[in-house]
């Protein structure tokens, strides 16, 4: 009994070493395909533009030019634009956050007539496309006169989105029903249970919300596009891909050293907010 | 995943409490439930405003002629007649349903297999994880940027290293017709990491013990993905099968700045065409028509998928 359970143990562990041996060759291929784009856009941001169009192409630059991010930045505006996308990404975080959690925390605790048939509503309009709202959402602004301004890409998200507060109501249907009997018993009402219990306890949640609402309106492209007209309100990517389009050979190293700061925000937001989004996403999946 | 279980789990936690109150019991359920809706107000007001009143609109608008000046015209069903004879409305259907068919199942398969191996306890796996996530959270448009010019014929990378490692001079990969699809899949498994992220989690989530007991059992490595693994996490696969879907159709940013739909129409995905026709063309009422085409069909993929899952899909919870 006890030679056959230690044979196990033995054949366990180096199976166990094998599957790590393996899976680690397995990545390494992977990881040079994810970070050849990224050396390669790395590389051009720092060449001239006469290097990166060179056949065959180097590795690395030669001679280093570092002028590409400065010149990106201010002579052509994406210094502006990098505060634009700034601005609304951190006011859609912030809209979008409280109303987010304010409904998952109905959702989650409340009841109410009709709470479970909205709550399907809720979950059944992450299916609906942009484009089925995005013409008469077009129409509406334009009567509003909300047209080249950022109202049409903020306040939109006001309402809290889909996901969000299904995260968060997931969230808070994980912390015990008796705080909230204890806290209603003091007194407390229901907003303060929100904002003096729930909140201090969401931290994680409230983090990947606000890590991913922020990943999203910084990508957003199609908005801006349809909405904003004049240049000196453009966000990065929109910029990002007018740019291109108006220039007959592309300016690629320059480009490139655009596309890296643009990528900086979110990528520092990542880095430090890594240990709540893995966390955050369990929770999501209750 | 969703379980829509709100009301079974606690029928008498304050509903005693409220019965013990006695006859103040109905002002505080009514309280409750005045709160709940001012809570949920903002999503109220903007559901109602920036979704549900559009969604009307745009439904009668696909009835209509529309140019955002002149008046709106009542025109039946043209704008469907119109599309059904439109041969471009007919291409760009097929690029998105096949780019749909083909990309889907690749990123799922590629993302839980790298999740598998990124979940492995070594040293150096949360750097590994990282940077396997990074292409996700660059914008689309700068992941099609990237791509253009990686995919350039004469000075791109790609080209370059399949010349060095096989010899194979490549081909033009953006500009032609034959080879852009390609292109427009490889570009978009870089940026895959997002679903990796929801495997990664769902996994840390199985239970060590289920791999345990498999392995008394006998069972070797690849009968334990298939008979633990997969079942436990196939509510996150319908999951990210869904978003997938629902993603690929809409496909837009990424084409739009790599190719723009050509070369003639090979690339045009479906909201690309939509795109031109509203904000181009000013046809606004045929665009709410290819709107309301694609949400039926996201509609329909919807409900087949849901419908086949209770097939494969493992609840754990024993719903």
């Amino acid at each position: 009994m006890a030679t056959s359970t230690m044979r196990f143990r033995v054949g366990r562990r180096r199976s166990e070493q094998l599957r790590k041996i393996f899976g680690f060759l397995f990545l390494i291929p992977g990881l040079l395909w994810v970070l050849m784009p990224t050396a390669w856009m790395f590389s051009a941001a720092f060449s001239s533009l006469a290097q990166v169009l060179r056949f065959p192409p180097d590795l690395l630059p030669n001679p280093w030019v570092w002028t590409n991010f400065y010149e990106g930045f201010t002579f052509l505006p994406f210094g502006r634009y990098f505060m634009n996308s700034l601005q609304i990404s951190i006011i859609r975080v912030i809209g979008q956050v409280f109303s987010a959690s304010l409904a998952g925390y109905a959702f989650a605790r409340l009841r109410a007539p009709g709470r479970n048939f909205l709550f399907v509503i809720v979950l059944s309009t992450m299916m609906l496309p942009y484009t089925v709202i995005m013409i008469p959402q077009f129409v509406i602004f334009k009567e509003l006169g909300w047209i080249n301004t950022y109202k049409p890409l903020t306040i939109p998200f006001f309402g809290g989105g889909a996901f969000f507060i299904f995260l968060f109501r997931q969230f808070f249907r994980t912390i015990p029903e008796d705080i909230f009997e204890a806290a209603r018993l003091d007194g407390c009402t229901y907003f303060g249970i929100y904002w003096r219990i729930l909140m201090p306890l969401s931290v994680p949640i409230v983090a990947t919300s606000a890590i991913l609402i922020f990943q999203n309106s910084w990508q957003d492209m199609l908005g801006p596009l349809i909405y904003l007209n004049s240049n000196k309100l453009y966000t990065i990517p929109l910029g990002l891909a007018t740019f291109r389009s108006s220039f007959g050979s592309s300016p690629w190293n320059l480009i490139m050293a655009v596309s890296i700061g643009a990528a900086i925000p979110p990528v520092l937001l990542f880095f430090f907010g890594q240990r709540y989004l893995l966390s955050g996403i369990i929770v999501g999946e209750k | 995943m969703a379980t829509l279980d709100t009301q079974t789990s606690r029928p008498n936690s304050s509903g005693e409490r409220v019965r013990g109150r006695g006859r103040f019991a109905p002002s505080l359920r009514t309280e409750e439930a005045i709160w709940f809706y001012i809570f949920l107000g903002p999503w109220l007001v903007a559901f109602l405003i920036f979704t549900l009143i559009p969604m009307g609109a745009s439904l009668v608008l696909s009835f209509a002629r529309y140019n955002a000046i002149q008046p709106v015209k009542w025109i039946g069903f043209q704008n469907f007649v119109l599309l059904y004879h439109d041969p471009v409305f007919w291409k760009s259907m097929r690029v998105t349903l096949l780019y749909t068919v083909i990309f889907v199942p690749l990123q799922l398969g590629i993302s839980m297999m790298l999740s598998l191996l990124l979940n492995l306890r070594v040293p150096g796996m949360r750097a590994m994880r990282t940077i396997y996530y990074l292409p996700s959270i660059l914008p689309a448009v700068v992941t099609g940027l990237v791509w253009v010019w990686l995919f350039n014929p004469d000075f791109g990378l790609f080209n370059f290293l399949l010349y060095k490692i096989a010899g194979i001079h490549g081909p033009n990969w953006l500009g032609s017709e034959s080879w852009v699809m390609s292109a427009v899949i490889i570009s978009g498994l870089w940026g895959m990491g997002a679903g990796v992220i929801i495997f990664l989690a769902a996994m840390q989530g199985i239970s060590p013990e289920l791999y345990e007991a498999s392995e008394l059992d006998g069972a070797g490595l690849w009968s334990q993905f298939l008979n633990v693994t997969v079942p436990m996490l196939s509510p996150v696969i319908l999951y990210n099968l869904l978003i997938g879907m629902i993603g690929a159709l809409q496909t837009f940013e990424r084409i739009y700045v790599m190719t723009r739909g050509g070369p003639n129409y090979a690339s045009y995905f479906y909201n690309l065409y939509l795109y031109d026709n509203a904000f181009g063309y000013f046809k606004l009422g045929l665009a709410s028509a290819q709107a309301w085409i694609l949400f039926v069909v996201i509609m329909l993929m919807t409900f087949i998928a849901l419908r086949t899952s209770g097939r494969w899909v493992f609840y754990s919870g024993g719903r």
